[in-house]
């Protein structure tokens, strides 16, 4: 989806933006898989499995979010040398008239400034879903 | 187990059968008050421009920052779905526990598609989820479908909120035994009309400020009653998951784990209930309030770790429910909870706590509920003004009388979930927030989908959108709620909200099923609707949209400019 917008961008699949992807899907994995935790045994600390394994993985969710918020926004640091105040993003018309022609156009437009960090996060998110 | 297991330390009392306990009626009040006065005082705070406009009164002038956003969204959780209705759930076994898988899994999407909902509302002015839809698809009748979905879907919501607060109050004594209905119902109506009158004068600033007093309450409470009532449960934590799963000396199926003995026909339900929940969370109103109301883009992202929080917690909130097991309380009728499993959580603590310490636990509930229940009538009115108000009704509305129409829908939203309550079987009230959950996760491909990708047709999506509302309506209409026994029926229609998938074998909550259909009907259309090259509307958003940050040059200015209104 949106490769319009990525079109004009680096290489759309970064390491980056990987490991953010395999940290967003996992946890629907381990939670909505119900068989692989449908048990009462091992028992940790009088908790059964089902109870148990549910819990731990709100901890892991949590890391896997701060993972990929940390490598996906150091990769968007790395590519906006410049402060966010400073950044000068192209006024781009307003009501362009296209229909769906509309993402192609503007991409041209931002991508001038060659500045846009921001752009890496539409990409990743692009990807993981 | 050699060693007896039992929580006869524990009395049970049947709820009702004292009168009413005036150390936690006070304690009650007490905080109440409290919470009153910093609601009133919420207004002067990071003092508005311009404080009936709507942007200002709905949103808190898109101002705030990880920390309060945190204390928003926590609103969002943290309600009286937690504290009373998963528990409850919980005491009918381990199946009640999807809320866990559900409060993960939100995370994640969140993690996807905020941030470019947060870009393209503040670069557009959007302040509603359809505003978004209108926009984006150039289609005020899809602006219109999600705003009537949503505001239906809320009203509900803040029905389960409602009865979070009249379990406490039944617990506490008032509206026991003997009293009339009128006795029964003034205290929900004095609730609401404190409710109302901060609301309308402060708008979200109130419910913001109050978050913190309350998340403080919750946290202490919790972190209390998590360490607290194990130790007064012989055997800990395994005495408590032994008695909450054994009944006289026999273990019961489906409470250590879904289904032990039945194979795993709990399992795609489970799974749906929890992805249906977690789609659906982020479609109400309310939730996109809390996120659109940010600095930034990326203040919901960086602060997702710590949301997580949120969801730990919930966990142990929900196994409240197996520890009122453990010391007796169910919701049968012999189960000292006159038969309604909703008091589970209240009586828990009423039984276990000292009086004063009771008394603080209910208000952390009785706040827990009003909070969201204030930010969720916030963000229907907003929506009713916008979409339905500006939209169709008045389209030259100063932002003024914009506010002002809100501020009175505000009020009528809650008197439409009073409705609810008094209308629906409030024994089981999951089913109420599970029901909106239903018609909300309708408007998700239209919000969702469009933020990624502009494929369908504005019609088809509309069409879709209304079927898979009316199947959902329809399907959750024709379901009971059976006894414990399976043949009494306790409640005729929306008793449940699980239900067979048609042509399969499989059972699933009812929004998904439903959100398929939708999908279905809106892929169908869109290739019928451009093989007959019927006109799309004009998207009104550029790519670059949905990337806007604060800071970008381009902005436009909170209060002056607003295009959706411009445009009129």
């Amino acid at each position: 989806m949106s490769e319009s917008e990525q079109s004009t961008r680096g290489p759309v699949v970064t390491p980056a933006r990987l490991i953010a992807a395999v940290c967003v899907i996992v946890p629907f994995i381990a939670v909505l898989g119900v068989p692989i935790f449908d048990k009462d045994k091992p028992e940790v600390a009088g908790f059964p499995f089902f109870f148990w394994w549910q819990l731990l993985w709100v901890a892991v969710t949590a890391a896997l979010m701060g993972l990929a918020y940390y490598v996906v926004r150091r990769e968007e640091l790395a590519r906006r040398p410049v402060a966010v105040g400073g950044t000068v993003v192209a006024a781009a018309p307003k009501a362009d008239g296209g229909d769906g022609a509309a993402s192609s156009e503007t991409d041209g437009t931002d991508g001038t400034d060659g500045t846009n960090g921001t752009e890496g996060d539409t990409a990743e998110e692009g990807d993981a879903e | 187990m050699t060693r007896p297991l039992s929580a006869s330390s524990v009395p049970t009392p049947n709820v009702g059968s004292h009168g009413i306990n005036q150390t936690e009626l006070f304690v009650v009040i007490f905080f109440f008050l409290v919470v009153s006065v910093l609601g009133f005082l919420a207004a002067r705070w990071r003092k508005a421009r311009d404080a009936n406009h709507l942007e200002e009164w709905g949103l808190g002038g898109r101002s705030f920052g990880g920390w309060i956003t945190w204390f928003l969204l926590g609103g969002d959780l943290y309600t009286a779905y937690t504290f009373v209705a998963v528990p409850a759930a919980l005491t009918a076994g381990a199946f009640g526990f999807f809320a866990v898988p559900y409060t993960i899994i939100v995370w994640p999407l969140v993690f996807l598609f905020l941030p470019r909902l947060w870009s393209v509302s503040r670069k557009r002015g959007y302040v509603t989820p359809a505003d978004f839809a209108r926009g984006r698809y150039g289609s005020k009748s899809l602006g219109l479908g999600v705003a009537i979905v949503g505001v239906v879907a809320t009203m509900p919501y803040i029905a389960l909120q409602l009865v979070g607060i009249q379990a406490c109050l039944d617990v506490i004594g008032i509206g026991g035994k003997g009293s009339s209905t009128f006795a029964k119902d003034l205290p929900l109506f004095i609730a609401f009309a404190v409710l109302a009158a901060f609301t309308y004068t402060s708008g979200l600033r109130a419910p913001a400020v109050i978050a913190f007093v309350k998340d403080f309450l919750i946290y202490l409470v919790i972190i209390v009653a998590v360490i607290y009532i194990p130790t007064r449960v012989v055997g800990g934590w395994h005495g408590i998951f032994h008695l909450a799963s054994t009944t006289k000396g026999k273990t019961k199926p489906g409470f250590l784990s879904l289904n032990e003995a039945n194979g795993k026909a709990n399992a795609f339900p489970y799974a749906t209930l929890a992805l249906g929940s977690a789609m659906a969370l982020f479609m109400y109103p309310h939730a996109q309030i809390g996120v659109l109301s940010t600095k930034n883009r990326n203040t919901v992202r960086k602060n997702l770790a710590g949301l997580s929080l949120y969801s730990l917690v919930l966990g142990f909130i929900a196994l409240l429910g197996y520890m009122a097991l453990a010391v007796g309380f169910n919701g049968t009728p012999t189960g000292h909870l006159g038969g309604n499993a909703q008091r589970a959580v209240p009586a828990l603590f009423d039984a276990v706590f000292p009086s004063w310490f009771a008394g603080v636990a209910f208000a952390a509930v009785a706040i827990g509920a009003l909070v969201p229940a204030a930010i969720m009538s916030i963000a229907a009115a907003n929506l009713f003004t916008r979409n339905i108000f500006v939209d169709f009704i008045k389209p030259d509305a100063t932002p003024k009388q914009q506010a002002q129409v809100s501020k009175t829908v505000s009020l009528l939203v809650k008197f439409g979930a009073l409705i609810f309550v008094l209308g629906l079987d409030a024994t089981s009230a999951i089913n109420f927030q599970l029901l909106g959950g239903v018609l909300i996760l309708q408007t998700f491909p239209a919000i969702v989908i469009g933020l990624f990708n502009r494929w369908f047709h504005r019609w088809a999506l509309v069409a879709g959108l209304w079927s898979g509302v009316i199947y959902g309506i329809v399907v959750a209409w024709q379901q009971k709620k059976f006894a414990a026994d399976g043949k009494t029926v306790l409640q005729q229609h929306f008793g449940n909200q699980i239900a067979k998938v048609p042509g399969t074998h499989l059972y699933s909550y009812i929004a998904i099923t439903a959100l398929v259909l939708n999908l279905v009907v809106a892929v169908a259309l869109t290739l019928v609707f451009r093989a007959l090259k019927v006109a799309d509307g004009v998207d009104e958003t550029q790519a670059g949209d949905y990337t806007a940050d604060e800071g970008d040059a381009d902005l436009p200015d909170l209060i002056e400019a607003e295009p959706a209104l411009a445009e009129i």
